[in-house]
């Protein structure tokens, strides 16, 4: 695995000798990317206060650990998720419910999705509404960046059952997208 | 469903829409300090501030102060708990700016020619900071002025972060 240059090195080396400036730059800089991600991991601002909280104290606290063999953002992003994960887990969440690939695409033509007026924040509401295992996939997948094998390590669930369960979210996501259009209708 | 994932990649920057809780920094910034292990508790400024208002809004019936610095300070009433996190995250940002100017004002004394690299653009903000400042005095309902002085802020911070990241003073 190579290294990157990372525009924040001077920052992130000062954090590690412990500067008290820097590591504040870092967050003022991080948080609020890390934040949104917290929050959509929890689906509420309080458990999401928590964990960017305690991400961020892990992050620094084994920042001599960061070698740049990825961006610094995706090192901490890394973490930030795996925080939230241990949280769940430990509040026994039934993260994912089957193994069962769940075949939507013969269903596709049921919705017209044209007629479908996106907004983010309809988009937002929708995804509060997914069930806990389907929502973090769905999240991983298409606003963090990761692909499903590697939604697969960080969840430990097999790639297969990372893809139905997005395709379930996602067909989920859509059905209460459009019955919230047909009722504004 | 492609629209649904397209759509959602084309607009990904607005689904950070969030802010970060407002005292957050003080407070990693003293478990770090305290090096402390274990569980970590988390103090809910939101709930003390909110609790403090309370009490305010009972005594002064209508409007609570919130200072947002040693130079301004703004009248709000409380009953829109949106409006006044709103306020609050300026205040946060506000602070932010004030804090990071004092280190970059440090920095000055051992490279007066930073000054001329960022004031301008500084003196810019902070001019448009003061028009957003009046119009919220008109009108302090108005989310549009509230988020553009946050906006503002932000930059101020980038770009203070922007040279304090290239040197060592």
């Amino acid at each position: 695995m190579g290294t990157h240059t990372d525009i924040h090195e001077k920052l992130i080396e000062a954090s590690k000798m412990g500067d008290n400036r820097a590591r504040r730059q870092l967050y003022t800089l991080y948080s609020k990317a890390m934040f949104n991600i917290c929050y959509r991991m929890m689906n509420n601002r309080e458990d999401a206060e928590d964990i960017l909280q305690e991400a961020f104290i892990q992050a620094f606290t084994k920042l001599d650990s960061f070698r740049y063999e990825s961006t610094f953002g995706a090192w901490l992003k890394r973490i930030v998720v795996n925080t939230a994960i241990n949280a769940l887990q430990k509040r026994k969440v039934e993260l994912l419910l089957t193994d069962e690939m769940t075949h939507y695409g013969n269903r596709s033509d049921e919705v017209d999705e044209h007629e479908l007026p996106l907004t983010v924040a309809d988009i937002q509401a929708a995804m509060q509404q997914l069930p806990e295992g389907g929502r973090i996939v769905f999240s991983l997948y298409l606003l963090e960046g990761y692909d499903h094998l590697e939604i697969a390590q960080i969840l430990g669930i097999t790639e297969s059952t990372s893809k139905s369960q997005f395709m379930r979210a996602k067909r989920k996501v859509y059905d209460i997208l459009k019955e919230k259009y047909y009722e504004k209708a | 469903m492609r629209k649904l994932e397209d759509f959602m990649r084309e607009h990904r920057n607005e689904f950070d829409s969030m802010l970060p809780p407002l005292h957050g920094w003080d407070q990693i910034e003293a478990k770090l300090d305290a090096g402390k292990k274990g569980k970590i508790r988390r103090i809910n400024f939101w709930k003390i501030t909110a609790s403090i208002a309370a009490v305010l809004v009972l005594a002064l019936i209508s409007t609570i102060m919130i200072s947002t610095g040693d130079t301004h300070r703004k009248y709000v009433n409380v009953s829109d708990p949106e409006l006044r996190e709103l306020l609050e995250t300026e205040y946060y940002y506000a602070k932010e700016v004030s804090f990071q100017m004092k280190e970059i004002n440090k920095c000055y004394e051992i490279f007066p020619e930073l000054k001329n690299d960022i004031q301008n653009d500084l003196e810019e903000l902070n001019d448009m900071y003061r028009e957003l400042e009046e119009d919220l005095n008109e009108d302090i309902y108005n989310r549009e002025v509230i988020e553009a002085m946050i906006q503002n802020n932000r930059l101020k911070l980038e770009t203070v972060n922007r040279v304090l990241n290239q040197i060592n003073c």
